[in-house]
């Protein structure tokens, strides 16, 4: 009750009961009813397992948490269930965190990411009698999303601001979804509409992919350095095979037999620089600004890397784009690109990321701390990563049993003759027994 | 009298979820080109899981510390989960193992991808007949798109074309 008066405001009422019942929980107004009840033993002890107390414990939290929501914030329970079990879903969890963060408590957003990526659902915002299935749609899917807007989105310090908001303002009157919506904007002075949209009124999923990530150079314009570095491009490719097998066999060039039709352009190749291209390099610094002249040497000296990050939006749901960005010297750096950058178009993104020189970049992750339920891994990494699937990972956890055996210790065991063996092992046996 | 106040409190709770028994269970059936098998991973909430245990097998059977009850589940799901080709055909899965992680249980089973696979009926009918309530879900996955099926009590065989 700590945690949902700090949430929402002071309890109104003289008492809140938790009586233990054979149900497994359900709410009233200052009255709840939780189950399991312990176990009588034969030795008039009661007892309870380790799963029994958990549940208990959680369910007493939430039965509770709903004489908040919707008991004194009254919402329509028959109309739209997520808003007494959705908020609710969301604040035991804060409490169950906060209780013991060992109790595995739900509503991580993984936790609903299956749910989230199958092609039977209706939207969050359906009318209850209506929903499809309403453990995921109205208690986990709403209290997973709240979960990201709070921790990805706004971030705890305006969440927690505009959700007391919305619990004040609302606390004694019946508040219907466009209140919430609209009192969560207000409160936090930021434009929410995309995430209501993609989490409340559709089925879709997130799923971010990272297509391609491929670098760019500044040219210095200057020809005596741009052509040599064309040059190098050049010489850089592979040689044809067919070249190369005619070199093995020995073969003898033309060009090279007969020197005579040599010309001027067997010995200047295409990137020879000519006083042409320095002529255009000079008027073309000559008409800069002195600003702009500045920046470019900069800009020419620094030598940055450029790297163009294309990203597609396969899921359909808008969401931050968050990256772990890895370097070849072993560093690493996080990277938050909020919702917006989807605003003109919502199906594929570029990002461009500027580095120094000695920071090359190695490889980049989306959302490495699985915080946004993004359903499909294995295109989060660039370059590729196999993930394997949760079978492939049991077995192989199988298999490491086995490099767990201390063989140099077991090697020593010597061989037993198991019918001398058992000889042996009589006389111990019946001082045993 | 007491029995009275029994029925009203059931009824009461039959007309909301109670809190944290979801009664469902969401499985993957994969289409693994890697390793070129068909895996299916069944996930069940250890809150119903645990409770089916107890009213399947009997009452001390324990999900959390008992290899033996666990082992006895991963058995029990797998005989209500039943794969075949769109002619009939039974595709026989090899049960892999069961595993406890935080709130969830899962079921693992598995076998070769069929030659010549136009598509697939299945069927799941883990715990419906404890409680008439149970929702298995199935997401195909790994063939296209994502595909789901939805099994409640009174569904039997689904089939989807590839």
């Amino acid at each position: 009750m700590e945690v949902y008066s700090r949430f929402s405001f002071d309890y109104p009422y003289p008492v809140a009961q938790s009586v233990n019942g054979p149900v497994g929980g359900m709410e009233y107004p200052m009255i709840t009813f939780n189950g399991p009840r312990t176990k009588l033993q034969d030795d008039g002890s009661r007892t309870y397992s380790q799963a029994e107390k958990r549940f208990l414990i959680g369910v007493v939290i939430h039965e509770i948490g709903h004489i908040y929501f919707p008991m004194i914030v009254n919402s329509d329970e028959r109309q739209w269930t997520w808003m007494d079990e959705g908020l609710n879903s969301f604040l035991d969890g804060v409490a169950g965190r906060e209780w013991d963060p060992t109790i595995p408590w739900g509503v991580e957003p993984r936790d609903i990411v299956d749910y989230m990526k199958s092609d039977i659902q209706v939207p969050i915002m359906t009318q209850s009698d209506s929903v499809l299935r309403l453990g995921p749609n109205a208690y986990t899917k709403p209290a997973a999303a709240l979960n990201i807007l709070r921790e990805v989105i706004l971030g705890r310090e305006l969440f927690d601001f505009a959700f007391k908001e919305y619990a004040t303002r609302w606390k004694f009157k019946r508040p219907t979804p466009a209140d919430f919506f609209r009192t969560m904007e207000e409160a936090s002075g930021v434009d929410l509409d995309w995430f209501w949209r993609g989490w409340f009124y559709s089925t879709d999923h997130v799923d971010i992919s990272l297509d391609k990530v491929f670098q760019l150079r500044l040219d210095t314009k200057n020809p005596d350095i741009d052509f040599q570095r064309q040059r190098r491009q050049e010489l850089d490719k592979p040689v044809s095979l067919f070249v190369e097998r005619n070199k093995a066999e020995g073969k003898v060039l033309w060009i090279d037999q007969n020197p005579d039709v040599r010309d001027f352009y067997d010995e200047n190749d295409r990137f020879t620089v000519t006083n042409k291209e320095r002529n255009a390099y000079n008027k073309f610094l000559h008409e800069l600004e002195p600003w702009e002249r500045k920046a470019f040497e900069r800009a020419v000296a620094e030598d940055k890397n450029y790297y163009v990050l294309q990203f597609s939006n396969k899921g359909g749901l808008v969401m931050p784009i968050l990256m772990q960005l890895n370097y070849a010297d072993g560093s690493s750096e996080q990277q938050y690109i909020p919702a917006e950058i989807w605003r003109r178009s919502p199906k594929a993104v570029n990002k461009l990321i500027v580095t120094a020189k000695d920071k090359v970049l190695q490889d980049v992750v989306v959302d490495p701390k699985w915080e946004t339920a993004d359903v499909d891994i294995e295109n989060n990494f660039y370059p590729r990563r196999i993930v394997p699937s949760r079978i492939e990972a049991y077995k192989s956890e199988q298999s490491k049993a086995k490099v767990s055996r201390d063989i140099m210790q077991d090697s020593k065991t010597e061989l037993k003759d198991p019918a001398k063996k058992s000889a042996a092992d009589k006389p111990v046996e019946q001082g045993g027994n | 009298m007491r029995r009275l106040l029994n029925l009203l409190l059931l009824a009461c709770c039959c007309g909301q979820l109670a809190a944290h028994e979801m009664k469902t269970a969401l499985s993957k059936m994969l289409f693994n080109q890697r390793t070129g098998n068909i895996e299916v991973m069944h996930r069940f909430y250890v809150h119903d899981a645990e409770h089916g245990v107890k009213q399947l097998f009997d009452k001390n059977a324990d999900l959390l510390n008992n290899q033996h009850t666990q082992q006895q589940f991963d058995q029990y799901v797998a005989e209500h989960f039943s794969l075949s080709s769109l002619a009939g055909e039974p595709i026989a899965l090899s049960l892999v193992g069961g595993q406890l992680d935080g709130r969830f249980y899962w079921v693992y089973q598995e076998a070769a991808i069929p030659k010549k696979l136009t598509g697939l009926r299945l069927k799941h009918s883990s715990l419906q007949a404890l409680w008439p309530a149970q929702v298995n879900t199935v997401n195909i996955e790994g063939i296209g798109g994502v595909k789901t099926l939805s099994f409640d009590n009174k569904t039997s065989w689904q089939q989807i074309s590839f």
